[in-house]
């Protein structure tokens, strides 16, 4: 399950650089960014035993809060806000730029890189 | 994304105490230099280290309004008197302002929108529909001292100048007149804590000097700048005796060039000498010392010269005809013969006296005997008288002639006087030498004399007239030269004496100017570093880089330069930043002044700061608020919802109050939003949530009540230490050292960990059930809808304690 979060983000890395999307880049690669970012929460729940596979992403966020690191799990609740933001078409808001999605998809990966080195020093599942 | 600077500037050492270190380690700093700075700066006062340092960091706890400006009945903005961040949300028009104007003008005495704008604002200052009361408080925590008021009231006909402000507390209760003891008045002018739109606008788009003048005042260098303006003002006063000095020898030899004088061209002489001896300048000007002219002693001679006078020269001639006259007449009385022969009969008398009787000598028939003797001697006698009469007048006629010749003798002829007109001189001297060529006869010399010497004394009268008029026509030009020339040697002697006084000042002030600029940027660079960070996360998306901020030049001529990066290319960052990216710069260079260290105001209040910004930028600007929000109480007023709206979607840890506007003026504070709340909320959403599996539930939702309820604690916990003057320092540590949510109850309500809540906890029902479901975590016990409205209520219990 962790290539799927790790593949999705640097795809979402890779639209972001790429040419010919119209125009659209930034709102692909946060669509592509926040399903990683659900993917590594959701993982993160599984792994503290408190899934909740069919609830939504602010229970689960509030998983993380309770159970997890909370500074985490703030990092994490701000960046699947803004992307969420970035996924839909809101009145009077632009698209969301470049390198603000490439600055979300960094936090993305730095939660992805620190669960890991949680698994790591915990001997992993 | 630290914002540095709190460490960095509590560390800074003050201004007097690196210059000292600069002056030491400079070797080429002449010897007074070091001395002229240092009393530079003690003169003007080290006033930023020691003024201001002492002040207890300061929080807003609450604005209260009434009767002024957009709000009627009074209304009051209650506000957390700690770190964190709260954004005032309300339309144009609600009324929102009117508080951040109420507090601006109890603290400043003014609003930087009426100064823009005096009139238009000065006349509609005061609520139209409810006019009275009109008044105005603002209270305010100091850390570890506790609350006090500030409070402005206006009577029913007053201006808004007329308003009385008084300040309350915090040691006394007693309302003192005006604000003045808080001593504010300079902390207000380096570290403004209010900050608004037009104000950040004005800051950026004003003159390059006044950004400097704004930089220059955040770095709280006023002492530096005070210190060069104060050398500047000495050296300026202690050059003008130079100057003038300098002015009036100028002046001088132009004076002197157009003067026909031997004086004026020895005194420009001496004027042009270096050094210039003054001895001897000052000797020309009094005339003590003439030595080298030849003009004026000369002309002063003539104007006196002596001639024999008239009474004399007839005395000498009347004896001189007497003489010659007596002469005559006793040589024809005594004849020659007579004298001979009385030469030879004394001779004869002498040849008896000697040898005796004898046969005349010279004859040979008579004979030389005693009755011989006896009648020549007679003879002798009576011949004798004759003969001295005689001898008398001839002397007389000698003596008398003499002094004829030596009268004439007296008379010598004098020299022209170069550059001077004397027409009788040469008159004179023809006299004279006339006179001198006297006659051999005794009767012609007496003649000669009287008829010479009435011309030689015409001559010599004329003579004296003309030297004498001469003489005055040169004092009268020289006169007042001689004038000027003391007063120069006065201003001179003055110049000298601080010449050297002069030197050292010029050398100081060029210390000061060299050593100034590189020292202000030095101080400057922490605060450039911070607002570069701050610019790095409110320019989202511009690509202008913000480089290196630098204050040059001096004087008229100073500036800030503020380099920039267009994607990598260095230019003038102002010329190339949009009006939004403008304010966002403004910002960014001035919350640090706002939140400097030193600062007594822990708060900062910004009006409306995000009008021109870009949805981009406001999610930069909420990352910086909450940075700063960190250590610092931020209130921002907003008009729009953009902002709170950004705060709700990213879960940013902040208050939101709203402010709403009815009918007749009638303000509503409304708390929207708070932390705890916020966590309720959570709460609820949590257990209304029926895809959660019920073990995850029963892991999770203890711990959320827990975080609600202790946050709720926390910052009720932290009001009252603060109201009681307790420091924050120590209401954190306290807070730190307690563990249990228990404890932390006990912590809040009786300030003692330990101290029993039993009776607090049995006072309403639901108090007990939160307090448990904090404390289920290893129970295993699901919560209900029921524990998430006890907990509601609990937290609001607890917040509006």
């Amino acid at each position: 399950m962790r290539t799927d979060a790790a593949e999705l983000i640097s795809s979402a890395q890779s639209v972001l650089s790429s040419k010919g999307t119209s125009g659209l880049s930034s709102r692909m690669a946060a669509f592509l960014a926040r399903q990683a970012l659900e993917e590594v929460v959701s993982q993160r729940c599984a792994k503290l035993r408190a899934s909740a596979p069919r609830s939504p992403m602010r229970t689960k966020l509030l998983v993380l809060r309770a159970l997890d690191d909370p500074h985490q799990a703030d990092v994490a609740a701000m960046a699947w806000n803004r992307l969420s933001n970035a996924c839909h078409v809101h009145a009077y808001e632009m698209q969301p730029s470049i390198s603000e999605v490439r600055h979300l998809c960094s936090v993305v990966d730095s939660l992805l890189a620190s669960d890991a080195r949680t698994d790591a020093e915990g001997g992993g599942h | 994304m630290q914002l540095q600077g709190v460490g960095a500037e509590a560390s800074e050492q003050s201004v007097h105490d690196v210059i000292l270190e600069m002056l030491d380690e400079d070797a080429k700093a002449i010897g007074g230099v070091k001395d002229a700075v240092l009393d530079a700066l003690a003169a003007v006062g080290d006033t930023t280290d020691t003024d201001t340092g002492s002040q207890a960091p300061t929080y807003l706890s609450s604005i209260s309004v009434a009767g002024f400006r957009g709000i009627g009945r009074q209304a009051r903005l209650e506000l957390q008197p700690a770190p964190g961040l709260t954004v005032v949300s309300g339309r144009n028009g609600s009324g929102k302002s009117s508080f951040s104007e109420a507090l601006e003008l109890a603290l400043t005495g003014t609003s930087y929108r009426w100064r823009q704008k005096s009139s238009l604002w000065a006349e509609t200052w005061r609520n139209l529909h409810h006019s009275d009361p009109c008044a105005v408080r603002v209270s305010f925590i100091a850390d570890g001292v506790g609350p006090f008021k500030i409070g402005l009231d206006w009577k029913p006909n007053d201006e808004l100048d007329d308003r009385k402000s008084w300040t309350q507390g915090p040691s006394t209760d007693q309302r003192a007149d005006g604000t003045s003891q808080l001593g504010w008045a300079r902390p207000l002018e380096l570290w403004r804590p209010i900050l608004s739109y037009d104000e950040l606008g004005r800051l950026i788009e004003d003159t390059p000097s006044a950004l400097y003048d704004a930089l220059d005042k955040l770095l709280g260098l006023d002492a530096l700048s005070d210190a060069e303006k104060y050398l500047t003002a000495q050296l300026k006063a202690t050059k003008s005796a130079r100057d003038d000095a300098d002015a009036k020898r100028k002046a001088l030899l132009a004076a002197l060039a157009e003067v026909d004088d031997e004086r004026a061209r020895r005194a420009e002489v001496l004027l042009r000498k270096r050094p210039i001896p003054l001895d001897a300048v000052l000797a020309l000007a009094t005339g003590t010392e003439d030595a080298g002219s030849q003009i004026v002693p000369t002309l002063r001679d003539l104007a006196v010269i002596e001639v024999p006078d008239l009474e004399a020269i007839e005395g000498a001639a009347t004896r001189l005809r007497a003489a010659v006259q007596a002469h005559h007449s006793a040589s024809t009385t005594v004849a020659d013969t007579t004298r001979k022969r009385l030469d030879l009969l004394s001779g004869a008398v002498d040849f008896h006296e000697r040898f005796g009787d004898t046969d005349c000598p010279v004859c040979g028939v008579g004979r030389l005997d005693a009755g011989w003797a006896s009648r020549v001697r007679a003879d002798i006698a009576s011949s004798e008288e004759e003969l001295n009469q005689y001898r008398a007048a001839d002397s007389e006629l000698k003596a008398a002639r003499a002094n004829a010749v030596q009268l004439l003798g007296k008379l010598s002829p004098v020299d022209p006087v170069a550059g001077v007109e004397l027409s009788s001189l040469p008159v004179f001297n023809e006299a004279a030498a006339a006179a001198s060529k006297a006659p051999k006869p005794d009767s012609e010399l007496a003649t000669h004399l009287e008829t010479s010497f009435v011309i030689v004394a015409d001559a010599a009268d004329s003579l004296r007239t003309q030297a004498a008029t001469a003489l005055e026509a040169k004092e009268d030009t020289w006169a007042p030269l001689a004038g000027r020339i003391g007063a120069w040697v006065e201003s001179e002697t003055r110049a000298r004496e601080i010449d050297n006084t002069v030197k050292v000042m010029t050398a100081a002030k060029k210390w000061m100017t060299d050593h100034g600029t590189g020292f202000r940027n030095l101080r400057l660079e922490p605060i450039a570093a911070q607002a570069r960070n701050i610019w790095s996360q409110l320019r989202q998306e511009s690509n202008v880089d913000l480089g290196s901020i630098t204050l040059e030049g001096t004087a008229t001529k100073r500036h800030a330069v503020l380099q920039g990066l267009v994607d990598g290319h260095p230019t003038k960052a102002l010329s190339v930043m949009s009006q939004g990216e403008l304010h966002a710069l403004a910002l960014a260079l001035f919350l640090p002044r706002a939140t400097a260290a030193r600062s007594p105001f822990r708060f900062v209040v910004l009006d409306d700061p995000i009008q021109a910004m870009d949805p981009a930028k406001i999610d930069g600007f909420v990352q910086v608020l909450t940075e700063i929000a960190r250590t610092h109480q931020v209130v921002v007023f907003s008009h729009d919802d953009r902002l709170a709206s950004v705060i709700r979607e990213t879960g940013v840890d902040a208050r939101l109050i709203e402010v709403v506007r009815e009918s007749e003026s009638r303000v509503t504070v409304r708390n929207n939003d708070d932390p705890a709340t916020r966590q309720v909320s959570d709460v609820f959403a949590l257990i209304n949530d029926d895809k959660l599996p019920r073990e995850t539930r029963v892991r999770v939702l203890p711990g959320l009540f827990r975080m609600a309820l202790e946050t709720a604690l926390r910052e009720a916990y932290f009001t009252k230490q603060a109201k009681n003057g307790r420091s924050r320092a120590e209401s954190e540590a306290g807070w730190g050292a307690t563990k249990k949510t228990r404890a932390k109850l006990a912590l809040w309500l009786h300030d003692d960990p330990g101290a029993d809540v039993g009776g607090w906890l049995d006072r309403k029902p639901e108090r007990r059930r939160t307090l448990r479901m904090c404390n289920a975590a290893h129970d295993g016990a699901d919560a209900e809808v029921s524990d998430a409205r006890a907990l509601e209520r609990t937290v609001k219990e607890i917040l509006a304690s």
